[in-house]
C-alpha cells in the first residue's frame, strides 16, 4: 500500500483512475451502453494484432501475398492472428452501428452533444476506411478486384474524381505504390486519426454524461444513480468477453480469406466485405450518366442526413414518439441497407458463374498455397502462378478448349468433342470401352466406329480397362505378360490400334495411351495418321499456341484424373447424365454411397 | 449484501477482462516470438555442395571455390542463386579439409601463396602455414576451418562466418 502511495504522490494515478471508474451515472447502468466500451476494445484487438501482422507483411506486388501465405503456413498461430484481425475487424463494424443506433434511439445526438454525435460518425468514417484499405493489402484476387471497384468509383466523382483515383491508387494503375500508399494509410494514418478521435470522443462524453433512457423521470435518474465502476463495467466485461470470444471462435475455426494472388489479367468478379455489399448493390441500378447517382450522389446524401439529424431534429423531447420522421428515416435508410445486402448475398448465391469462379478460385488459392510452401520466387506470386504448369494449363484450357470440351459438368450445351472429366483415369477409358459414341465422348465428333463393350463381362472389362491403363506406366510389364492379354486379339482390339509403336491404324494408336507424351501429340496435331487422322476435327495447336502454352495444357489434362478423385466426382465410377451446373449435391450424395 | 455484490462485479469484470485479453494476447505474442527458433533465412548453416571431388588435386593443395547457395529462401520468397562466399578445399586421400577465406583478424579476403604454399592475408600481413595455423601476423587465430564431408563424388561444405578478431571461434 505504502508504495502505492508513494507513485501516487508523484504521478497522481489515483485521480485519474477515481475519475475515470467513479463517473456518475443517473438512472444506473445498462446494457444499452455496452456497444461503445466494446468498439474501444476491438480496436485494440485490431492494434495489438495489427502489429504482429505488420511484422511479417511486406508491401510490395511481388512480396504482399507470399508473405501473407508464410504468415498462414509457416508461423504458430499466424493464422489464428491473421484470423482474429479480420473478423475483429467485421465485429468492430457491427458494434459501431449498435453503439450508432443506441445513441439514435436514446435521442443522444441532440443539443449539447451534436459535436460527439459527429465525431462518432467521423469514427465509422474511419473504422469503414480501415476495412477499406485493410482489403487491399494481402494483394490476393478479391482484395485486389474489389478495391479496383472502389478506386474506380472514386474515380466518377464528378470533375475531381479522376484526380482523386490516382492521388488513391498512387499512381495510373495499381501496383507498389498502391500497396506502400494503402499500407501507410491503414498502419499509420487511420490508428493516429482513431485514437486522436477516440480521445475527442470520450472527453466529449465525460463533459456532457450518459444519456439515460428519455423515458426516465427526473426521480427514477436520481433515485437509480450508480457510478460506472463497477456495475456498467460488469456489463461491459461481460458483452465484449462474449465478442472476443465469438470471434477468436470464428478465427480459429475459420481463419481469414486468402485467396489466389492478384491477377491483373484474370477477369475476377469482384465482390466487397459483407459491409459494403449495398453500396455494391447500389451500383447495379445505376447505368450510364445515372452511374454518379448509386456511387456518390445517394451515399453522400446518407452521410449528411446522418451528419446533420442533430440539427435536423431540433425539437426538445428525446422521447421516440416525438421524433418518428428522423427516427423513420433512419430506419427506413437501415431497411434499405438491409435489403440491398440481402439482394446482393441472394444474387451471388444463385448465380452459377459466381459459383464456377469461386470453385476455380479455391482450386487456385489451394495451388497457390502449395506452391508457395517451397518459396515464392522474386518475380512474385503471380508469376509463379503464371509460369505453374497445371495453372496455366487450366487457363489455356478455359481459353482454348473449352469451347468444345465439357469438363466436371461445364461447358458448351453441345459439346463437339469428348467430355473430359476425371480424363485418364480407369473410369474414362471404360466409358470409352463402353459406349464411345455417346454424346458424352465421340457422339458428336466424327470419330467413329469404336467397339461397344457394354455387354463384355465385368471381368473381361475390367482386363482391358487395366490393360489400357498400364499403358501410362513405364514399369508395367510388357504387353504381352499382362493378365488378359489374348483379350486385345480375342475382341479385336489391335485390328484398330497399335499398342507398341506410334504405328497409323484404322483407330488411334494406344501405345504410351495418354501419357503426357501420347496427350501432347493430341494436342499439337491430332490428325496425325497415327491418332485420329481424318476423323480428327480437332484444332492443331502446334501452329496456334506458343511451346509453353501446349506443354502447360497437357499438364493440366494430366491432372483430372486426381482432381475427380479428390473430388469424388461421381462417373469415376460410372456413366450418369451430364450435370449441370455442378451442384453440392451431387457430391453429397457420391459421398452417402462410398 | 450490496458490498458482496459489487465485490463480485469486480472479481467478474476482471476475470472476463482477463480472459478476452488472454485470447488475443496468447495468439499474439505466440506469432511475436515464433522466429525464435525458426530457419528463416536458408544458406548459412547448411551443407552445401561445392565442387566435385576430382575437381581437388589429391596432392593437398588447396584451391578456392565459390560457395553457392541454390535458391536460397528467405522467410516467403525463393532467391535466384546467391554466392555467399567462398572456401579452400585441401584433400588428402578420401579426406576433404575446408577453411573458410575470411580472415579471422578483421575480415578480408585470405590468399594462398603457390609458391610457399601457404596462406597469407594482403591486408594486415597475417600468415597462415598450409595447416591453417598462424605463422605470422597479427590474427589471433587459424583460419577457420569449416565442417565438409562427401557426398558421393560431390564436396559439401556446411557454410559459416566466424566472429573476427577473437581468440575463439565463436559462430556468428
Amino acid at each position: 500500500m505504502k508504495l502505492i502511495d508513494e507513485v501516487d504522490a508523484r504521478i497522481g494515478h489515483k485521480k485519474l483512475v477515481h475519475e475515470a471508474l467513479y463517473e456518475p451515472m443517473p438512472g444506473g447502468a445498462s446494457w444499452a451502453y455496452v456497444f461503445g466500451s466494446s468498439a474501444v476494445i476491438l480496436f485494440g484487438v485490431q492494434v495489438l494484432t495489427g502489429i504482429v501482422l505488420a511484422m511479417y507483411y511486406s508491401p510490395s506486388s511481388t512480396d504482399a501475398w507470399a508473405s501473407i501465405a508464410y504468415l498462414e503456413r509457416e508461423v504458430t498461430m499466424g493464422a489464428v492472428v491473421r484470423g482474429l484481425h479480420h473478423w475483429s475487424a467485421g465485429g468492430m463494424v457491427v458494434v459501431v452501428v449498435l453503439h450508432m443506433l443506441q445513441t439514435a434511439i436514446f435521442g443522444a445526438y441532440k443539443k449539447p452533444r451534436e459535436a460527439n454525435w459527429i465525431a462518432g460518425l467521423s469514427l465509422f468514417g474511419l473504422v469503414l476506411a480501415f476495412a477499406l484499405t485493410g482489403y487491399l493489402l494481402p494483394w490476393d484476387q478479391t482484395g485486389y478486384w474489389a478495391t479496383k471497384v472502389a478506386t474506380s468509383i472514386a474515380g466518377t466523382v464528378p470533375i475531381m474524381g479522376p484526380a482523386i483515383q490516382r492521388v488513391a491508387q498512387g499512381g495510373n494503375d495499381y501496383g507498389n505504390l498502391t500497396l506502400t500508399r494503402f499500407y501507410a494509410l491503414h498502419v499509420v494514418v487511420l490508428p493516429i486519426l482513431t485514437i486522436g478521435l477516440i480521445g475527442v470522443h470520450i472527453a466529449l462524453f465525460r463533459k456532457h454524461g450518459v444519456t439515460a433512457r428519455a423515458s426516465l423521470s427526473n426521480a427514477e435518474l436520481e433515485a437509480k444513480k450508480d457510478t460506472f465502476w463497477p456495475k456498467q463495467v460488469a456489463l461491459d466485461a461481460v458483452f465484449a468477453f462474449v465478442a472476443v470470444v465469438l470471434i477468436a471462435f470464428v478465427a480459429v475455426r475459420e481463419g481469414a480469406p486468402l485467396e489466389a494472388p492478384a491477377d491483373p489479367s484474370s477477369n475476377f468478379i469482384a465482390r466487397p466485405e459483407w459491409y459494403f455489399l449495398f453500396l455494391f448493390q447500389l451500383l447495379k441500378y445505376f447505368e450510364g450518366p445515372l452511374q454518379v447517382v448509386g456511387t456518390v450522389i445517394l451515399p453522400g446524401l446518407v452521410a449528411t442526413f446522418l451528419l446533420a439529424l442533430p440539427f435536423l431534429d431540433r425539437g426538445p423531447s428525446r422521447k421516440l414518439s416525438a421524433r418518428k420522421p428522423w427516427m423513420g428515416m433512419l430506419f427506413g435508410g437501415l431497411s434499405a441497407i438491409v435489403l440491398l445486402t440481402t439482394l446482393a448475398v441472394r444474387h451471388d448465391a444463385n448465380d452459377p458463374t459466381i459459383a464456377a469462379q469461386k470453385e476455380r478460385s479455391e482450386r487456385e488459392a489451394d495451388r497457390a498455397r502449395e506452391l508457395a510452401a517451397a518459396g515464392v520466387p522474386t518475380e512474385g506470386a503471380a508469376h509463379m502462378m503464371a509460369h505453374d504448369p497445371p495453372t496455366r494449363g487450366g487457363r489455356v484450357f478455359a481459353r482454348e478448349c473449352a469451347g468444345c470440351h465439357t469438363l466436371e459438368g461445364r461447358g458448351p450445351k453441345k459439346p463437339k468433342g469428348p467430355d473430359l472429366t476425371a480424363y485418364g483415369s480407369r473410369a474414362w477409358i471404360r466409358q470409352v470401352l463402353r459406349d464411345a459414341d455417346s454424346h458424352r465422348l465421340f457422339g458428336r465428333t466424327k470419330v467413329e466406329g469404336m467397339k461397344s463393350f457394354a455387354k463384355l463381362g465385368e471381368e473381361d472389362l475390367n482386363k482391358l480397362v487395366e490393360l489400357v491403363y498400364a499403358q501410362r506406366d513405364p514399369n508395367a510389364p510388357p504387353l504381352a505378360k499382362r493378365p488378359g492379354y489374348d483379350l486385345l486379339d480375342d475382341k479385336e482390339c489391335t485390328d484398330c490400334h497399335e499398342f507398341e509403336a506410334y504405328d497409323a491404324l484404322e483407330g488411334p494408336s494406344l501405345f504410351r495411351y495418354q501419357t503426357t507424351e501420347w496427350i501432347r501429340q493430341v494436342v499439337d496435331r491430332a490428325s496425325a495418321t497415327h491418332l485420329y487422322d481424318k476423323d480428327n476435327s480437332m484444332p492443331e495447336f502446334d501452329t496456334r499456341l506458343p511451346e509453353e502454352d501446349r506443354a502447360a495444357a497437357v499438364a493440366f489434362l494430366s491432372t483430372l484424373e486426381e482432381r475427380a478423385k479428390k473430388d469424388a466426382w461421381p462417373f469415376v465410377d460410372d456413366l450418369g447424365p451430364v450435370p449441370t451446373p455442378r451442384a453440392k449435391k451431387v457430391k453429397t450424395s457420391t459421398a452417402a454411397t462410398e | 449484501m450490496a458490498e458482496d455484490r459489487r465485490t463480485l462485479l469486480k472479481v467478474l469484470s476482471g476475470v472476463l477482462g482477463g480472459g478476452a485479453a488472454a485470447a488475443v494476447g496468447l495468439p499474439a505474442l505466440r506469432a511475436f516470438i515464433d522466429p525464435i527458433d525458426r530457419t528463416t533465412v536458408s544458406g548459412p548453416g547448411e551443407f552445401v555442395p561445392v565442387a566435385s571431388l576430382a575437381a581437388v588435386p589429391e596432392d593437398g593443395t588447396p584451391v578456392k571455390v565459390p560457395v553457392v547457395i541454390q535458391q536460397p529462401k528467405d522467410a516467403w520468397a525463393r532467391l535466384p542463386p546467391t554466392q555467399m562466399g567462398a572456401v579452400f578445399l585441401k584433400r588428402s586421400g578420401e579426406t576433404v579439409i575446408a577453411y573458410s577465406t575470411v580472415c579471422p583478424h578483421l575480415g578480408c579476403g585470405v590468399d594462398y601463396a603457390g609458391d610457399k604454399n601457404a596462406f597469407a592475408c594482403p591486408c594486415h600481413e597475417s600468415a597462415f602455414d598450409i595447416e591453417g595455423k598462424v605463422s605470422g601476423g597479427p590474427s589471433p587465430r587459424a583460419l577457420d576451418q569449416l565442417e565438409a564431408r562427401i557426398a558421393k563424388d560431390t564436396i559439401e561444405v556446411r557454410y559459416q562466418t566466424f566472429k573476427q578478431g577473437t581468440k575463439e571461434k565463436i559462430p556468428t
